[in-house]
């Protein structure tokens, strides 16, 4: 996926100005930096991305995962994920429920169910889409650690066997450096690339593990606004 | 979640029914004329009166009839043009003027026009339909309208097809409001239908029984079917009511039996 010159402003607030950036499909990058810089917007762009048809070249078929779930309050879990299929798979659907743990949610509406369970069902959905790449804009964000992780490891191990990339924005450090093969800092108005750090796929990466300490301070060090672009 | 059933949700209504009757009775023994007001017990005389007669039923029913086809027509309508408007938006500025005209055009020209243009038997249910028709479109449209802007840009995002989004988002929202939309105008059709059968004298109707009654000064069976014209708004909206708890029941039977 390429972007290129990407503007966008909201009346005089200049968010992107002449913004390009390259994003291979296969890869999950991570995307951080401060609320309100901007990264919403740009998940937003690339799902809209026939409303910029000169800035982002996307053929891919995305699939968005809110920040706040988004499903349809009326009908059960099993229609929301439905919903988004062009044809009707319950194998699938049943699945992938299971997968993330929420099987037992299947026939309630989501006024019934949980909040993190919501945000499950949400990227359930955005699975059963079966989409070239993710859109995911802090999906686990109502989760305790615990859970958390397993359902990271699930979700990573889902987009390598299907080798699915994604765009992933995230407030929290450790979730970027577990998943993404490339953390992106944002900041700045207009936003500029404060930091685009590829991460080193030989590392056994686990959740919060030493070896990525040095990522750590460099990612934690540039969203802190000290030292250069990197 | 079940509700527990409060005393006091069947006592007050009952309270103020015997409040209202209590208030009929004792004013019309203050004013002890039977032409301006009658008592109670002529009323009920007269109720028996107008029950026992050949045609009460065929009045029933044929009164009952123009309301059900009008309403139908009115509520069919107003779902197809508020689903309409949602989606085009030029369909939506169009019908702001024609549902705004409707409005404000006096319910007694269209019964004036009504009469010319068909007969005493089909000019009631065009009247109450076109009257009918922009309150419902009004509700219809407001409850669609309800539907979360977000959910519409999940929908987008996803390229859902229209007709898709109309089946899982509007229809759904639309169903969980439908039933009240529709007791809380199907007594206001009885009340259409009867005025525009008085006007346009039809056979056999509800309202010709009202206005001959007027005519002879018959006080008490002129009460009578305004009793009986408000025990039949009633017993359809119990009618009504009644459905939405079965199909509410069914739904959550048919949401258990998935699990």
């Amino acid at each position: 996926m390429k972007i290129n010159n990407l503007n966008i402003a909201f009346k005089d607030l200049v968010l992107y100005k002449d913004f390009s950036l390259d994003i291979k499909d296969s890869e999950i990058t991570c995307i951080l930096g401060k609320s309100g810089v901007g990264k919403t917007t740009l998940l937003n762009a690339i799902s809209n991305s026939k409303n910029y048809i000169n800035c982002i070249d996307n053929n891919l078929k995305t699939a968005y995962v809110y920040q706040s779930p988004r499903l349809i309050p009326t009908i059960s879990v099993y229609d929301n994920l439905k919903f988004v299929m062009d044809k009707e798979d319950n194998n699938l659907i049943t699945k992938t429920l299971d997968a993330f743990k929420i099987l037992d949610c299947i026939n309630k509406t989501p006024n019934v169910i949980s909040g993190g369970q919501a945000s499950r069902v949400a990227i359930c959905r955005a699975i059963v889409y079966k989409p070239d790449m993710l859109l995911l804009d802090e999906p686990f964000k109502d989760l305790d650690i615990a859970l958390k992780k397993d359902l990271l490891t699930l979700l990573k191990n889902y987009m390598h066997e299907k080798k699915i990339g994604a765009i992933y924005v995230t407030h929290d450090i450790d979730e970027a450096l577990y998943m993404a093969d490339r953390i992106l800092v944002f900041d700045g108005r207009p936003i500029d690339i404060k930091l685009d750090l590829k991460i080193d796929d030989s590392i056994d990466k686990k959740y919060g593990c030493e070896a990525l300490d040095k990522y750590r301070h460099i990612v934690y060090n540039s969203l802190m606004n000290e030292g250069e672009n990197v | 979640m079940s509700k527990k059933l409060n005393i006091w949700s069947i006592i007050y209504p009952f309270a103020a029914l015997l409040f209202i009757v209590a208030a009929w009775g004792i004013t019309a023994k203050i004013i002890g004329q039977e032409i301006i007001l009658p008592t109670i017990s002529s009323t009920l005389k007269s109720m028996l009166n107008v029950f026992c007669e050949d045609k009460f039923f065929l009045r029933i029913g044929s009164s009952l009839s123009r309301c059900l086809i009008a309403f139908s027509i009115s509520f069919i309508l107003a779902i197809i043009f508020a689903l309409l408007s949602k989606l085009v938006n030029p369909i939506r500025q169009v019908m702001k003027v024609f549902v705004l005209v409707l409005r404000a055009v006096p319910t007694m020209s269209f019964i004036l026009f009504a009469l010319i243009w068909l007969s005493s038997f089909n000019a009631p249910i065009l009247v109450a339909s076109i009257v009918l028709f922009p309150i419902m479109y009004g509700s219809i449209l407001t409850s669609i309208e309800s539907v979360d802007s977000n959910l519409i840009e999940m929908a987008q995002s996803y390229k859902i097809p229209i007709l898709k989004q109309v089946r899982y988002m509007y229809l759904p929202q639309m169903q969980s409001q439908i039933f009240s939309i529709v007791r809380s105008n199907i007594s206001f059709s009885i009340k259409l239908i009867i005025a525009a059968e008085v006007l346009a004298q039809t056979r056999d109707s509800i309202g010709v029984s009202m206005n001959n009654a007027r005519l002879y000064f018959e006080m008490g069976d002129l009460f009578a079917w305004t009793i009986i014209a408000v025990v039949l708004a009633s017993i359809m909206e119990a009618v009504l009511y009644l459905i939405e708890l079965i199909v509410r029941k069914l739904q959550r039977r048919g949401v258990n039996e998935n699990k």
